[in-house]
């Protein structure tokens, strides 16, 4: 009974990382921005049920209002412990973005020092207003829209409330155009996001289009 | 002397809990006439592809077959040889994909699969890999190596397959005996190979492996221990997916010397395999010819696999040939007389003397399932072909002789057309254009698409070198249909 004695080689885990680009300016104050907190907790909750799940997603989020803040660097959910956001000052979409997209490629350079594998990063954009930050976000947009195009990253965009639809139309890239928060919807958000990530974390080689979970639950319909 | 050899497949847990097949394959032989030389395929179907599970058992069982034809001695080929036969190979799995496709109403997407191919002898090794999964090896008193890193894109569940556009196909040649060979799919990649470092072969993963291969007990323990092993709660625990491996080790039986190519030095090593096509007859009398009964049972075998198929390889060594028939002739003669079967020499194109045996090809066309009116012209044959027809024709084209054949199609309708045989095939328009042809690998031997518009396409078959024409069959395919 040789194949008895076989050992089994621990590599480490995939990782599946996603950045969360949450607009925290002062038009997010109140219900929203509770919103949002809520939703963010909600995430965890819902992936750290799916225990490899927990092993493999890694959250980073990033913050603008009035700054531009990387609150959280990226970690494995079950290493998450969110922390209250709280909203303030104008909305610096562009500098947010730029910096997401270099806060996402830095994390592929960590992985492949370390010999890591990983999935496509996500990086979703929640925002309820317009960018502030002058031109800058056509440069963001024009860079994001490149890496989506040479599939460096997913990108989604959720716009809330009185948000600038035609502007994120022009920021999203065309494949995954902007979609409409259905009123404060935070939590069904989250929950659509963390089935997600669940599902391309354990997707296995040759599954190219992931389907992913129905919007319907958080998006609003258009007519 | 001799390989023992032991493959097993295994549904993942996954595929398990939602009742799905097993999209994994593996096989191996010997050669026929050779147990010195062992094939060994494993392929393991895209988990996105409906009917990947199809897929790999042809892609598997193609490879088998194609390198099976082709004889393997010692005369050293270089890599690029190596590199041209598995392109081939590569393309008549494309082949079997379309004509799948075709039965099944899907594309060949559907049907995508990773693929992995060695041949080896106790001299040397070749191997191919398209998409992940691996190929470990080990020679005498050396560490486990992996010959291919896995064809992985960026991200950990993306790689290619055999249907993906130009895909890079990983070729090696090893021009010493490596006694153990263990081939698998990805499923075991990643409890097998250590990341960290750049995908290094565990030795406490492959060594157990290598001991089971080796020990004395018998073949069906050791197939039934791997059958266990792949199904075992630990290995399930730690990957959910498919998994196959496929087990190799060249034994020198106790008491016998090592071949003597293989005391050789180094640099009087044959170098790796001369392959040239099979001829199997030639090949099965230069070492059985007082064999009468052999020839013949090896002749008909050869018939029924050659109708089975349906295929033929026409291209021949020509001076293996020569030689063979300055040796043979008497020989040859004799069984010829005692065999009608050695009619199907016809169909290997072998040069019998004139007036012998020479089989009555005078009117080329014999087509299938379908009505058809042939208009003879010089040096020209036209054949009419009924919309909505499946036919195959079968024709030797003589020199300088160009063969059309037209088609009265609708636009949007369906064409589907392939080529055995050498030669080219160009797809005409009704206005005598040059069809594009974009979905099909083997651009000079098939044309597949929809058709542009109404009126009478036609297929052309031509001599594909022009400097020195000369005659040679081949088969052709139509398949015309509605709608895709």
């Amino acid at each position: 009974m040789t194949l008895s004695e076989i050992e089994f080689v621990k590599n480490p885990e995939p990782r599946c990382p996603v950045v969360l680009l949450l607009d925290t300016s002062g038009s997010m104050s109140g219900s929203p921005i509770n919103a949002l907190n809520e939703g963010v907790a909600a995430l965890k909750k819902d992936v750290e049920r799916d225990e490899k799940a927990s092993l493999r997603v890694e959250v980073a989020i990033i913050t603008f209002g009035g700054l531009v803040e990387t609150v959280q660097n990226f970690v494995t959910i079950d290493q998450f412990i969110p922390r209250g956001l709280t909203a303030n000052g104008n909305t610096p979409m562009g500098t947010a973005i730029e910096q997401a997209l270099d806060l996402v490629e830095d994390r592929k350079q960590t992985y492949k020092m370390n010999a890591i594998q990983y999935y496509r990063p996500w990086v979703f954009l929640i925002t309820d207003g317009a960018p502030t930050d002058g031109d800058r976000w056509k440069k963001a947009a024009q860079r994001l829209r490149q890496a989506e195009t040479d599939r460096k990253l997913s990108f989604f965009t959720v716009g809330v409330e009185n948000a600038d639809m035609t502007v994120l139309a022009q920021i999203a890239p065309p494949t995954t155009p902007p979609v409409k928060l259905d009123g404060l919807r935070f939590q069904a958000l989250f929950n659509w996001l963390s089935a997600s990530m669940t599902r391309v974390s354990a997707s296995e080689v040759g599954e190219g289009m992931i389907s992913l979970p129905p919007i319907d639950g958080w998006a609003q319909t258009r007519i | 002397m001799e390989w023992k050899s032991v493959g097993e497949r295994s549904t993942g847990t996954k595929h398990l809990a939602v009742n799905q097949d097993c999209q994994d394959y593996v096989s191996h032989t010997t050669l026929r006439n050779n147990q010195q030389v062992l094939i060994g395929a494993v392929s393991d179907g895209a988990g996105s592809a409906r009917y990947s599970q199809v897929g790999s058992r042809l892609a598997v069982e193609t490879s088998i077959v194609e390198l099976q034809r082709l004889v393997w001695n010692q005369v050293p080929i270089q890599q690029e040889q190596a590199e041209e036969i598995f392109r081939n190979l590569l393309n008549e799995v494309i082949s079997e994909f379309q004509r799948q496709a075709e039965i099944d109403g899907c594309s060949i997407h559907d049907l995508a699969c990773t693929l992995l191919v060695f041949i080896a002898s106790p001299d040397w090794l070749v191997a191919m890999q398209i998409g992940d999964g691996m190929i470990v090896v080990r020679h005498q008193e050396s560490d486990y190596q992996l010959l291919f890193a896995p064809d992985k894109g960026e991200y950990i569940n993306e790689t290619s397959f055999v249907t993906t556009p130009n895909v890079k196909v990983q070729v090696c040649v090893r021009p010493v005996c490596q006694g153990f060979i263990c081939a698998a799919t990805d499923g075991i990649e990643n409890i097998s190979l250590i990341k960290q470092g750049g995908w290094i072969p565990s030795t406490k993963f492959f060594e157990p492996l290598e001991k089971h291969i080796r020990s004395s007990i018998s073949q069906e323990q050791k197939q039934a221990e791997l059958h266990r092993f792949l199904n075992s709660t630990k290995l399930n625990q730690a990957t959910d997916d498919d998994k196959t491996l496929l087990l190799c080790f060249y034994e020198y039986t106790s008491g016998a010397k090592k071949p003597s190519s293989a005391q050789l030095s180094h640099a009087e090593l044959p170098n790796v395999p001369s392959p040239q096509v099979q001829m199997p007859l030639s090949h099965h009398l230069e070492h059985q010819s007082s064999n009468q009964l052999a020839v013949l049972n090896y002749a008909s075998k050869q018939k029924e696999r050659t109708v089975a198929k349906s295929k033929n390889n026409w291209r021949q060594n020509q001076f293996r040939l020569d030689r063979f028939f300055r040796k043979n002739y008497l020989k040859l003669l004799i069984i010829g007389i005692l065999t009608t079967t050695l009619v199907l020499i016809a169909s290997f194109k072998i040069p019998l003397p004139p007036g012998l045996f020479n089989p009555n090809h005078s009117d080329n066309f014999s087509t299938i399932q379908t009505d058809s009116n042939l208009i003879r012209k010089d040096k020209v044959k036209i054949l009419q072909i009924a919309p909505d027809a499946k036919i195959q024709i079968s024709a030797t084209l003589r020199q300088n002789e160009i063969h059309n054949y037209y088609i009265s199609a609708k636009a949007g309708q369906r064409l589907i057309t392939s080529l055995r045989g050498d030669g080219i095939l160009v797809m005409r328009s009704p206005d005598n254009e040059i069809l594009p042809n974009q979905e099909v690998q083997k651009q000079k031997q098939a044309w597949q698409g929809s058709l542009p518009k109404d009126g009478e396409y036609f297929i052309q078959i031509k001599n594909e070198n022009k400097a020195s024409p000369r005659d040679y069959k081949y088969r052709l395919k139509i398949i015309l249909r509605d709608g895709l």
